[in-house]
């Protein structure tokens, strides 16, 4: 239906465009072969037909209708006047100009129309979108966008079934002085090495999130007693050893990270936010 | 040039169109101006504080069309606790009063009063049942509707907004729309004139003079107003264009509000469409005679502005029309000759191209209504409809002398419903 709608649009542009190029190759003709430049008003006249479509394409149809009842009221006026005043005869191009001038100024400022409903709904399609996206790109891990609606989900399974919930939120430590050091692009390394690591240690149930606007990991966890805790344990070593392939640099600096955890508990939280804050305040202990 | 007494005739009668033209252009820029203002401006339009409002329905014989009325009024956007709904059923011999009770019965919570009259104090016309209405009623503002329409969710609130925030307007007034405008040709003409009718002479007027008439239906008017000027006058054939000139002359004003919308049933037989359009014109021409001393009042302000413009089409645009048509047939069979024919054709294709553009421009602006289909009515509009008006304004006019000579009383001029 999408597709549809634009291929409409984009033929109406297609179709308009052809014909205001035939209109000026035929005024081009009339103009050298037909006399229509015996009369040197036409050239005037042309030159308030290009303002017409400027005029046009810039605004909008209803102020292009205006540009036209101007003209034809104040040029058939005009010939009226010099035909009773002066006897000047009135000649088949002043129609022709009553006509073409309203013509072509309704066809650019409808031209202006249909790319501004193009531009517009490009808009409108990135930002949904960009919304849309659930999937981190680079990492293959869930996107920032679905993360608090998903927490709250969990916390609606925690109350009913019982489960306790957990969130990890796992940062790098010293997270700026590595870029510093190691730079961007070694940075990005660093991250999609910890996001497989993460995928391939944690369980399938588990969900992944990469909150990149917070430079942060989020994982929401099912467990049992105490599982939480042991999860944090065994990450933390993993993380400790890891190895980079061909990047001595990495090896030598020993990436830590830093761990924040809270477990779901009805009575005092409320909402994902407060799970989220209570989660990232834990982070401030792990030191 | 002018060899005949046929050319002076033509020019006489081209000129006045040439006028009526440069009046109508005029008009319509000054509209423009107005679709501009409120185009831009994207200001909320919210009162802390809503007022009560009376809504006034006069009604007689209208069981087709009152209960979808009152329901919609009943589901208007604003505080049910703010306003009340007084139907006043004027000596109906249908259905009426059965429906109105039903529907009273369904909203006992709600203030909805119904008021029927017999022929003895009822029956008189609608100033009269409006009359009978203003008495119960207990708001500070007064709305009317006609009993065919159906307001938009927030018409109310819109007319509320802008009198609560001009206090010189003594009436605001919203826009009406055809509700029926696809049923055939007809309603479409209708529909393309309401539309242009309101672009040029409720928005251009207003924007040029701050000047509008009320249109019968969708508007508010302070209690006030009305109290000093004793309700309506039961012996106007156009109670509305007489109380807009008395609020003018009063030192207010009546704000045009394109917000709020109403939509109505129009005329869908020619049969009623004549009608309905005689009883306008002549009411024009009353008001017009009624009225023409303001002219030279130098008080009366922009009432001087609607009387010229009333004259210009009514009398001068009116002749001119029938003359150059007339000649235009005669010298065509052969039976005169004229010679000027040159520019009186260039003026004929000049006012055909501006009307073809005024309404597009009007229609440009109305969600849905610029398209092919009515650009082609439009084409037609000229030759058809258009010519219809000529026949209109003769009738009108016949029947304006033979009421004026004869003094014939008023009764309800009631358009039949669909």
């Amino acid at each position: 239906m999408k597709t549809k709608l634009d291929n409409q649009i984009s033929k109406k542009l297609d179709i308009l465009d052809t014909t205001i190029i035939t209109i000026f190759f035929i005024l081009l003709i009339t103009f050298s072969y037909g006399g229509l430049n015996r009369n040197p008003m036409n050239v005037f006249i042309v030159l308030w037909v290009m303002i017409g479509m400027i005029v046009g394409y810039y605004t909008n149809i209803t102020f292009a209708i205006l540009y036209s009842i101007i003209f034809d009221f104040i040029y058939s006026s005009l010939h009226i006047f010099l035909n009773m005043s002066k006897s000047i005869p009135i000649d088949p191009d002043v129609y022709f100009w009553i006509i073409t001038l309203p013509i072509i100024t309704l066809m650019y400022a409808y031209k202006g129309k249909l790319i501004r409903e193009i531009q517009l709904e490009n808009k409108k399609l990135k930002k949904e979108n960009e919304e849309l996206v659930m999937i981190d790109k680079e990492t293959g891990l869930r996107s920032s966008q679905s993360f608090f609606n998903e927490i709250q989900a969990y916390m609606n399974i925690s109350k009913r079934y019982g489960v306790e919930t957990y969130l990890m939120l796992i940062k790098i430590k010293y997270q700026n002085e590595v870029i510093n050091i190691l730079g961007e692009d070694k940075y990005n390394k660093i991250i999609m090495k910890l996001s497989k690591l993460l995928d391939d240690f944690l369980r399938e149930e588990d969900k992944k999130f990469i909150l990149r606007d917070m430079n942060l990991f989020g994982i929401i966890l099912l467990s049992n007693k105490n599982g939480g805790k042991q999860v944090v344990k065994r990450l933390k070593e993993m993380i400790y050893n890891i190895e980079f392939e061909e990047e001595a640099v990495i090896n030598k600096m020993k990436i830590e990270i830093i761990v924040g955890l809270a477990i779901y508990d009805e009575e005092t939280i409320n909402n994902p936010y407060e799970f989220f804050q209570m989660a990232k305040k834990d982070m401030e202990y792990d030191v | 040039m002018l060899q005949n007494i046929y050319d002076y005739l033509l020019l006489g009668s081209l000129f006045s169109i040439w006028i009526v033209i440069l009046i109508n252009m005029v008009l319509v820029t000054s509209g423009f101006i107005n679709y501009l203002k409120h185009h831009i401006d994207k200001r909320p339009r919210v009162l802390n504080e809503y007022p009560f409002v009376s809504i006034l329905i006069p009604a007689h014989n209208e069981e087709k069309v009152i209960e979808k009325t009152v329901q919609s009024i009943l589901d208007l956007d604003y505080d049910n606790n703010k306003y009340e709904i007084i139907v006043v059923n004027d000596n109906s011999s249908d259905n009426s009063a059965k429906i109105l009770q039903r529907l009273k019965d369904k909203n006992p919570h709600r203030f909805l009063k119904i008021i029927n009259t017999d022929n003895i104090i009822g029956g008189k016309g609608k100033s009269n049942a409006l009359n009978i209405g203003f008495k119960q009623s207990i708001g500070d503002l007064i709305a009317i509707y006609d009993a065919d329409n159906t307001p938009e969710r927030q018409a109310l609130k819109e007319l509320v907004y802008a009198i609560e925030n001009d206090p010189e307007a003594g009436a605001v007034i919203g826009k009406f729309r055809c509700r029926n405008k696809n049923k055939n040709l007809l309603t479409r003409f209708i529909n393309l004139e309401g539309i242009y009718f309101q672009w040029v002479a409720q928005a251009g007027r207003w924007q040029l003079f701050k000047f509008c008439t009320i249109p019968g239906t969708n508007f508010l008017i302070r209690r006030s107003i009305l109290e000093e000027i004793g309700g309506w006058d039961t012996k106007a054939i156009t109670e509305d264009t007489e109380i807009s000139f008395r609020i003018y002359m009063m030192g207010y004003h009546i704000r045009f509000c394109p917000y709020s919308a109403t939509w109505e049933q129009e005329p869908e037989t020619i049969s009623v469409w004549l009608k309905q359009r005689k009883r306008w014109v002549k009411g024009n021409y009353y008001v017009m005679a009624k009225n023409f001393k303001y002219l030279f009042d130098k008080k009366a302000g922009p009432i001087r502005f609607d009387l010229l413009y009333f004259l210009s089409i009514y009398i001068f645009f009116f002749a001119g029309a029938v003359i150059s048509d007339s000649i235009f047939i005669l010298s065509f069979g052969g039976f005169i000759r004229t010679y000027i024919v040159g520019y009186s054709l260039l003026l004929w294709f000049m006012a055909y191209m501006l009307f073809i553009l005024s309404v597009q421009i009007s229609t440009s602006t109305e969600k849905g209504e610029l398209n092919l289909s009515n650009f082609i009515i439009i084409l037609l509009m000229y030759f058809t409809y258009c010519k219809l008006w000529i026949v209109v304004t003769i009738m009108g006019l016949i029947s304006f002398i033979k009421d004026t000579l004869f003094n014939r009383e008023i009764k309800w001029y009631k358009t039949e419903r669909f």
